[in-house]
């Protein structure tokens, strides 16, 4: 098991230090000077300012050594400045990730919630119910996230006032408040692709010899349910609720634009057109990080629920 | 940095009467037909009731600072116009006035003196000196302070206390532009010892301001929003904040701001797109305002290499424009042909304006869509190259369709234009980095001109080394007159000078002046007050918004 571990977390630090290199240098490749968006509006450039901007934040050194400069500062827990921005890149992240966690928390709640639910029901129930639930899920599967933002936000915040059709709250309240609409726009497609894996597998157990061995012997059926079909079906179930939290950090970014969340990514969005490096590396590296540490869990705990998978492992 | 026109703006301007927006809050802008009867305005009805809270957006983002030496963008000059008070103040219709200098004299034509008001504190009570004043100036004029206004100070040569109370500038030569700078952030005041001790943090989220405004910076919360709340101990009986605090929110996605304003979420905006003023026709929730602006579209000649150097050529391409149907589909009607781009609003309230009238009226009308002549002028110029390369911003909706308009002209007279979609930084390169405008012919430009005075844009176009003027485009006759417009301190004498040489660039710059676009602007019905005109973003417009009652 440490073992299992060990070579999980050596993965990890590889594919980061893979990764950082790679942003780090297709942000350098992109054409153009950043530091001319700080030069402002139509008045005639100070040359002193285009200078000291690059002077401040190196941007006439080669590749290595900013990438050195940036990751021994990285190491000591300081992502650097932010040249759009003009602050720092950990105050920046700092002010905004909590935003992205809680939006991020709250859309798994519902796609586990309701993707099972659904999934569950519609294999158990079979017949009219399972169609309807295998037609919901395929459509709710094909919208695409910003069509669904805003379709949300109109009707259920600007018609009907339930929820804020845009910005952040704080607290208990104003995540309820903000960040509903966005956590099911954001959870919606994968409800569907939850429902859609959570059915088949149910079906699949429904139909193995154990379960018909169980029935036969006049086992009742909730407790066959329970505990032979459920927990057999688990294993993939949790596997794809892990990859749909997993994607949720990368979507993320669609869902804080369409609703006005101040989250991290939106701030990538905004930072990569302006060419923002350190913002967009440390945002980046973070997706990485947690789509990683994600599979990982995932990984661990699916070798947890069926030992044959850890021991299937050549490692 | 740019430009509008219309004959509407004249009544404004001779009347300087300031017309409610009453005949034009309410009127749709979703057909050209019912948007012909639009006219833009300077003011939105006055509110005197007090407000707990505004909530503003700033449809271009968050500002990246706050200080005035640095700030030449919408959403910083929207907030800090607010905050800090220039010398000079600039009003709604683009008439100017005292401000923090009471007064002001120029015993010889290098010389300006300013009075200083000796009633004026900072927010922390602290009264504002002449010593203020001098280092605000002269951060202004320092290249090293990371001012992005240095070059207007190019003719000053001092810049010292003379009084308590008294600031006096010294000139190299006469400079008639300096004093209506000082309207504008340039002129903006921020008390010494605060500045100095925030350093290259001043005006940033750490470092915050120290300035005289009607509203004081309460907090800057990144990525999240800007709150300012009102100064108890404001000095201008006239601008009293009625609204205690304003809180501005950074929505940039059209569809979320249309949401937005329809709730009531948020109350108010600026430069609202017009997809959102679309959105929000007809709602309960606000009114939509047309403003008078000095923004204009222009196309730029973006290399003395390229064949639109030619002014035949961006002759040609101006008869092939099709600018009524422009301004019907692109800007819902809510804009003007320009026929130059320096529009009336930036003279229409100046001392002299019968003479910019009379000026601009000689100047040559918009051309009506003539293919015969544009295909001769073609063929006049024969240009080595007929295929063109135009830039636009990426993901710019309006610019877009503009170039596609054009590209379909073009076509008709033999030119074939490509459209170049670029990114924010490539895009934002094309101004200031000669090697980014390699390979370009033409440049679209939105832009803006803040200060109420022709000769704070045209040289940028037309004089050599001029910002905008990338077409090599050179007359000594036009540089002298120019020079000499902005020496001449009588306003009527440095108009005629204006005028001779804007008739004289006019025949022969090439460029396209497209169109100019009203200001557009949405309350919330339960407040009102607001300047409707492009001259909010010098002005402390939020101390002007009451509630209504409603």
């Amino acid at each position: 098991m440490s073992r299992f571990l060990l070579t999980r977390v050596a993965g990890l630090v590889i594919i980061l230090a893979v990764a950082s290199v790679a942003i780090y240098g297709s942000m350098l490749l992109a054409p153009g000077d950043p530091a001319t968006l700080l030069v402002g509006g139509g008045k005639p450039p100070n040359p002193e300012l285009i200078a000291s901007i690059h002077r401040e934040y190196h941007l006439d050194d080669p590749f290595a050594v900013r990438y050195w400069r940036w990751l021994t500062g990285v190491l000591q827990g300081d992502f650097g400045p932010s040249l759009a921005y003009r602050d720092s890149v950990n105050h920046l992240l700092a002010e905004r990730i909590s935003n992205t966690l809680t939006l991020v928390g709250y859309a798994s709640a519902i796609i586990l919630l309701v993707g099972i639910t659904l999934g569950t029901a519609g294999a158990l129930r079979g017949g009219r119910f399972e169609t309807s639930a295998t037609a919901i899920s395929a459509g709710a599967m094909a919208v695409p996230t910003f069509v669904i933002g805003a379709l949300l936000a109109y009707v259920f915040g600007v018609r009907l006032s339930w929820f804020a059709p845009s910005g952040s709250g704080s607290g208990i309240s104003g995540a309820f408040r903000y960040l509903t609409l966005p956590a099911v726009a954001l959870a919606f497609s994968w409800i569907g692709y939850v429902a859609q894996i959570t059915r088949t597998s149910v079906r699949a157990e429904l139909r193995s010899e154990h379960v018909e061995t169980a029935d036969s012997r006049g086992i009742p059926r909730p407790g066959v349910i329970r505990r032979h079909v459920l927990r057999n079906a688990s294993g993939p179930i949790f596997a794809v609720s892990g990859i749909a939290i997993a994607g949720l950090t990368a979507t993320t970014a669609v869902v804080e634009k369409a609703f006005g969340i101040s989250g991290i990514g939106a701030l990538l969005v905004d930072a990569a057109a302006k060419q923002d490096l350190a913002t967009v590396q440390a945002i980046s590296l973070i997706m990485v990080a947690s789509f990683v540490v994600l599979n990982t869990l995932v990984d661990l705990v699916t070798a947890l629920l069926d030992p044959r998978v850890l021991k299937g492992r050549p490692s | 940095m740019r430009t509008s026109t219309r004959h509407c703006l004249v009544s404004i301007a001779a009347g300087g009467l300031l017309a409610t927006t009453a005949a034009c809050g309410g009127a749709s802008a979703d057909s050209g037909k019912e948007a012909d009867r639009i006219t833009p305005t300077v003011i939105t009805s006055a509110a005197s009731g007090k407000l707990d809270e505004i909530t503003w957006n700033l449809p271009m983002g968050e500002p990246t600072t706050l200080d005035p030496a640095k700030v030449g963008d919408y959403s910083p000059s929207t907030v800090e116009a607010n905050l800090c008070d220039s010398l000079l103040r600039l009003k709604p219709d683009y008439s100017y006035g005292p401000g923090l200098a009471k007064s002001w004299t120029a015993p010889d034509p290098r010389t300006l003196i300013l009075n200083l008001r000796p009633d004026i504190t900072f927010w922390d009570g602290k009264p504002m000196t002449a010593d203020d004043v001098v280092h605000s100036l002269t951060r202004q004029q320092d290249p090293k302070s990371g001012s992005i206004s240095t070059a207007l100070f190019a003719n000053v040569s001092s810049i010292a206390k003379s009084g308590p109370l008294q600031v006096t500038v010294r000139f190299s030569k006469p400079d008639e532009l300096f004093l209506k700078l000082l309207s504008t952030e340039v002129g903006a005041v921020s008390q010494k010892a605060y500045a100095t001790k925030a350093g290259k943090n001043y005006g940033q989220v750490a470092g915050g301001l120290m300035c005289t405004g009607p509203f004081k910076l309460d907090s800057w919360k990144s990525g999240q929003s800007i709150t300012i709340t009102r100064n108890p101990a404001y000095w201008d009986p006239t601008l009293q904040p009625k609204a205690d605090k304003v809180v501005f929110k950074f929505i940039t996605d059209g569809n979320t701001l249309s949401s937005a304003l329809l709730s009531g979420q948020i109350d108010g905006s600026y430069e609202v797109p017009l997809q959102t003023m679309r959105a929000v026709a007809g709602s309960q929730t606000g009114n939509r305002h047309y403003g008078i602006a000095t923004q204009s579209v222009t196309l730029l000649v973006a290399s003395d290499k390229s064949p639109l150097a030619d002014k035949r050529l961006t002759d040609a391409l101006s008869l092939v424009l099709d600018r009524s149907a422009i301004i019907k589909n692109v800007f819902g009607g809510l804009a003007s042909a320009e026929k130059t781009f320096i529009p009336p609003a930036v003279w229409q309230s100046s001392q002299a304006h019968k003479t910019y009238r009379q000026g601009f009226d000689a100047l040559p009308d918009v051309p009506a869509v003539d293919v015969a002549a544009a295909k001769k002028l073609v063929a006049e110029a024969d240009p080595a190259r007929r295929t063109l390369v135009v830039a636009t911003p990426a993901g710019d909706q309006m610019s877009m369709q503009i170039l596609t308009f054009l590209q379909a002209g073009a076509k008709e007279i033999g030119l074939d234009l490509q459209i170049k979609q670029m990114q924010m930084v490539d895009y934002s390169n094309l101004f200031y980095v000669p090697t980014g405008r390699a390979g370009i012919d033409l440049m679209i430009a939105f832009g803006y001109i803040e200060v109420p005075d022709p000769l704070s844009y045209a040289p940028a176009f037309v004089a050599p080394g001029g910002l905008f003027n990338w077409s090599g485009y050179s007359d000594p006759q036009v540089t002298k007159l120019l020079e000499e417009a902005q020496s001449t301190l009588d306003p009527v004498r440095s108009a005629k000078l204006f005028n001779q040489a804007q008739a004289r660039y006019t025949a022969t710059h090439p460029v396209v002046s497209v169109a100019a676009p009203y200001e557009r602007m949405f309350m919330n019905k339960r407040i009102s007050g607001a300047p409707a005109s492009f001259a909010y973003i010098n002005i402390p417009w939020a101390a002007m918004i009451g509630g209504t009652g409603r």
